[in-house]
């Protein structure tokens, strides 16, 4: 383990670590050194970060390049002002503040004792009354201490479009500056590893290894545990929605945060199901002879989706699936994987 | 047409902005640079680093002016830079020299000119940015490398992140992985760049751009959600609430005995 800093913090149990750990499982497809950089320097658009960080969450080989590349470079960043910290700061300012601009020197009379003349006191010269200074507050207004100023709002521009100038395909650069995205958070699945007893049984052959590789993605063969293959059991939540789905051979939904479970019908629910994403609103689910089913309204309604392209038809058991977004989703099979780039129109495999 | 007009308007204002033509970029040349940019980057023009993406490509092209600016801007960063990844002199020096070699391109391409490194810059990021990653990924690949050939247990031991992935138990594991589904991408990087790869606060805050006690407040907020997350799947499953957090406390693998401590004790226990 590095050196750590002074800060203490809340030990993480080692169950939550072995949890965590067991999610590390890098996608085939990294970030390259123009998406880190850009991240580094908050650069890119809020989906594009979304995306990025979903990887840098699960693959520790991204995350040590962006550590690395970071530690780098000259000056660390500098410390967020939490202004509601310094709002006793400013009261007692304004107390201050107050105080000095209705307190005048010399307003006190001299105290009478009973039965006695008041002392007449002697006329005093004409003070020169001090100018009041105000107090400025330590703190005007919050947004003097944000670290980064906003980006001033520009005009649109209309994108430019190229088509005569050079022998090129048609290729519109967008001058515009895009609309500031919400950041929707990128729920994915998650595969846990259930441990099977009889290994002999479920043993991969050896032709198949890609395969049995694939589903246990995210296994590390440590001499620790020696398990040689395990059984997929896949939690998954939808945006904005609070059912949770798990999949284990069959689909299952639980309004109640796992509390109870009932399945949910499929298709014909002939075929067995092994593998499940969610990205935004959209869930997919995948398995024995290329099945693959869809939602797009967090699964209150399903589709058969038909993974097909010049070549042929998938029929191969759909063993894991990663959904980045609506319209990027790869499927892993024995024989490599499928990756569509527009929600399942066009299909090529890789 | 007069919206052609603006379109080739702002284009000429952007050739003409930029060192394009000082680094002997015609506009067919700039155009199709802006082009290529286009297909394999989603990025809007207004966000590209032109300046830095003229100098990457005119180096890349050879062009003697855009080196000479190339290193009285970067050479010292860049040695700096591998001098402060590999944290040994000689090291560094050799990773910059190597990284040198591959940014001139020492490898040619099929139409005879040399392939180089800076290519493939895309203008996302700064140009100084860009190459610090690059030299990262150099390092660790380097060092990933050198790990390989170590024997099998040494592996092991250097692969170990000291998380014993033996199954828990499996509602407690059930619970965790619930609760875990429900953080964001964000809670979960710094979840694992912390907890499993040992990242520091300050490694951390500059990952993100954030100061250390701002990702220090982060984790202890997560790591408090995550355990009230944890107890409610467990007492939704039926579980009471003194079982559930004893569940919660019970791992054995998190008792550390200071080993010295007890040693220290029993010594000071015998010499009374």
């Amino acid at each position: 383990m590095k050196g750590r800093s002074a800060l203490r913090m809340t030990k993480l149990p080692q169950f939550v670590r072995s949890r965590l750990a067991i999610r590390q499982t890098a996608p085939a497809e990294h970030p390259d050194a123009n998406l880190l950089a850009a991240f580094a320097e908050q650069a890119l658009s809020a989906r594009e970060r979304a995306s990025v960080l979903e990887h840098l969450a699960r693959c520790p080989e991204c995350r040590e390049i962006l550590a690395v590349g970071s530690a780098s470079a000259a000056d660390p960043p500098k410390p967020e002002i939490e202004w509601w910290k310094w709002r006793w700061v400013a009261a007692a300012a304004a107390a201050c503040l107050i105080a000095a601009l209705f307190w005048r020197p010399g307003s006190f009379q001299h105290g009478v004792e009973e039965g006695m003349a008041p002392v007449a006191s002697p006329p005093s010269a004409p003070e020169k009354e001090k100018p009041v200074q105000p107090i400025s507050p330590v703190v005007t207004s919050p947004r003097q201490f944000r670290a980064k100023p906003n980006p001033p709002a520009a005009a649109p521009q209309p994108a430019l479009t190229l088509r005569q100038t050079v022998n090129l395909p048609p290729v519109t650069l967008n001058l515009a500056r895009p609309e500031p995205a919400r950041v929707t958070p990128q729920t994915a699945s998650l595969e846990i590893h259930e441990a099977v007893t009889d290994l002999s049984k479920e043993a991969a052959p050896a032709q198949n290894r890609a395969g049995a590789m694939a589903l246990d993605g995210m296994f590390q063969q440590t001499p620790q545990t020696n398990l040689a293959k395990t059984r997929l059991r896949q939690f998954a939540q939808a945006e904005g929605e609070k059912s949770l789905w798990s999949l284990d051979g069959v689909l299952r939904k639980s309004d109640d945060r796992g509390k109870t479970w009932r399945v949910v019908p499929v298709g014909s629910g002939n075929a067995r199901l092994y593998a499940l994403s969610a990205a935004g609103a959209d869930i997919w689910a995948g398995g024995e002879g290329g099945t693959l089913f869809h939602s797009t309204d967090g699964g209150l309604a399903w589709k058969r989706v038909i993974v097909a392209n010049a070549d042929g038809r998938l029929t191969d058991t759909i063993t894991g699936i990663e959904a980045r977004d609506a319209d990027w989703i790869k499927l892993k099979t024995a024989s490599g994987d499928w990756l569509t780039t527009n929600g399942g129109r066009h299909w090529q495999r890789q | 047409m007069a919206r052609r007009v603006d379109d080739v308007a702002q284009f000429e204002r952007l050739y003409d902005g930029s060192d394009a033509q000082r680094f002997g970029f015609t506009r067919e040349e700039f155009c199709e640079m802006l082009a290529e940019v286009a297909r394999q980057s989603p990025a809007s023009l207004h966000d590209l680093k032109l300046d830095d993406l003229v100098l990457a490509r005119a180096c890349a092209r050879g062009n003697e002016d855009a080196w000479r600016q190339f290193v009285s801007l970067y050479r010292e960063k860049l040695y700096r830079a591998a001098v402060a990844i590999a944290r040994v002199d000689s090291i560094g020096r050799e990773l910059a020299d190597a990284f040198y070699a591959n940014l001139f391109g020492t490898r040619l391409g099929k139409d005879g000119h040399r392939v180089s490194k800076l290519e493939s810059y895309l203008g996302r990021g700064s140009l100084e940015g860009w190459l610090r990653m690059v030299l990262a990924q150099d390092y660790v690949n380097r060092f990933r490398s050198e790990r390989r050939f170590v024997g099998f247990v040494e592996t092991a031991d250097i692969r170990s992140t000291g998380v014993d992935v033996v199954p828990d138990n499996a509602k407690l594991a059930e619970a965790t992985d619930i609760a875990l589904t429900t953080l964001s991408s964000e809670e979960r990087f710094l979840l694992s760049a912390h907890y499993l790869d040992g990242r520091t606060l300050a490694e951390i805050g500059r990952m993100l751009s954030l100061h250390e006690s701002t990702i220090s407040r982060r984790l202890e907020k997560i790591a408090a959600a995550l355990r009230k997350k944890i107890l409610r799947v467990l007492r939704d499953a039926g579980i009471g609430r003194r079982e559930a957090e004893e569940m919660l406390e019970a791992d054995v693998r998190d008792l550390t005995l200071n080993i010295r401590e007890r040693l220290t004790q029993e010594r000071q226990g015998e010499s009374i």
